[in-house]
């Protein structure tokens, strides 16, 4: 039984396709495995928001925390969000790198930053599960959006220092997203 | 003789168990290389054996992603549903609290509630 040249390519050719494969195979389950750990993480992140939503249901909570969690949960867990920021970091990967740095006093003058001030001082642990839902929902957001985090890190730096600016910023992006998506329902914020 | 296709068999056997948990798609990878290999060494035109055995590893492929893709989106889903209810269902409780809260003519901040939208 004699084996020709032509016969050991082919048979080389095959067994690299056949490797590629494997590595292709190997490769793909290897993501799809930190693909599921990234969503146990989020579902997680997703109980401990619903928690401190939860905890925010109180007669004590002013209203305006109420609408800023309300609208922050609501961003944070809508695709359509998340495809908006997707396509703004496309179209510029730097976008919201320096509206996280710059320190910005002024928007801390808002109602918001007083609801969280006067809050504080009677029912701190109210404060505490405003800033919870906020942080869980942006940690959320980041393992369920992977592409996002570039948006997500300045927050996440800033929302103990800043909270009131930082829910503020994202309101107003979610409110450009909402007006894009369906003119008319257009809100300031 | 017979040990060495026996150890060969083991071989093959064990490799097979190796690639097992990546999926269907590793030990057809390898059936695939046998029967093109095999149809070598019996003297099969080793031109045609490529194109064949080449094309029905790039049409698994295709037909494995395919399916692959619409299985990590099903998963995705299933992963977050429950939780994802949770946060609607709390977020429906806020919703009613500030409703109840506020008087009719007092103007709102802004759609608060982001219409309160399910995002499925």
């Amino acid at each position: 039984m004699s084996i020709d040249s032509a016969s050991v390519l082919a048979a080389l050719a095959i067994v690299a396709v056949m490797v590629f494969s494997l590595t292709a195979a190997a490769e793909r389950s290897r993501r799809h495995a930190s693909r599921e750990r990234q969503l146990r993480r989020a579902t997680i992140e997703l109980g401990e928001l619903s928690s401190a939503l939860d905890e925010l249901d109180d007669e004590a909570t002013p209203a305006v925390m109420l609408v800023y969690a309300l609208r922050l949960s609501d961003a944070f867990t809508n695709p359509a969000f998340a495809a908006f920021v997707r396509d703004q970091l496309a179209q510029a990967p730097g976008a919201f790198d320096d509206k996280f740095d710059e320190a910005k006093p002024a928007e801390e003058d808002s109602e918001l930053a007083d609801a969280l001030q006067a809050t504080l001082r009677t029912r701190p642990d109210l404060v505490v599960a405003f800033v919870r839902a906020f942080s869980a929902a942006i940690s959320a957001f980041a393992e369920r959006w992977p592409e996002c985090t570039p948006y997500v890190e300045p927050l996440r730096r800033q929302i103990l220092a800043h909270p009131a600016a930082e829910a503020r910023r994202v309101v107003t992006l979610s409110n450009r997203q909402v007006a894009g998506a369906a003119p008319g329902l257009a809100v300031a914020a | 003789m017979a040990g060495a296709w026996d150890n060969l068999g083991r071989l093959f056997r064990d490799g097979l168990r190796a690639i097992a948990p990546h999926g269907p798609g590793g030990v057809i990878a390898v059936l695939l290389a046998v029967i093109g290999v095999g149809g070598l060494v019996l003297h099969a035109d080793p031109l045609w054996t490529f194109i064949v055995v080449a094309f029905c590893f790039g049409a698994y492929a295709f037909l494995d992603e395919r399916d692959y893709r619409r299985r990590v989106t099903e998963r995705e889903r299933e992963f977050t549903k429950t939780t994802d209810t949770q946060v609607i269902a709390s977020r429906q409780r806020l919703t009613k609290r500030l409703e109840a809260r506020r008087s009719g003519d007092e103007p709102l901040l802004f759609d608060e509630t982001g219409g309160d939208r399910e995002h499925r």
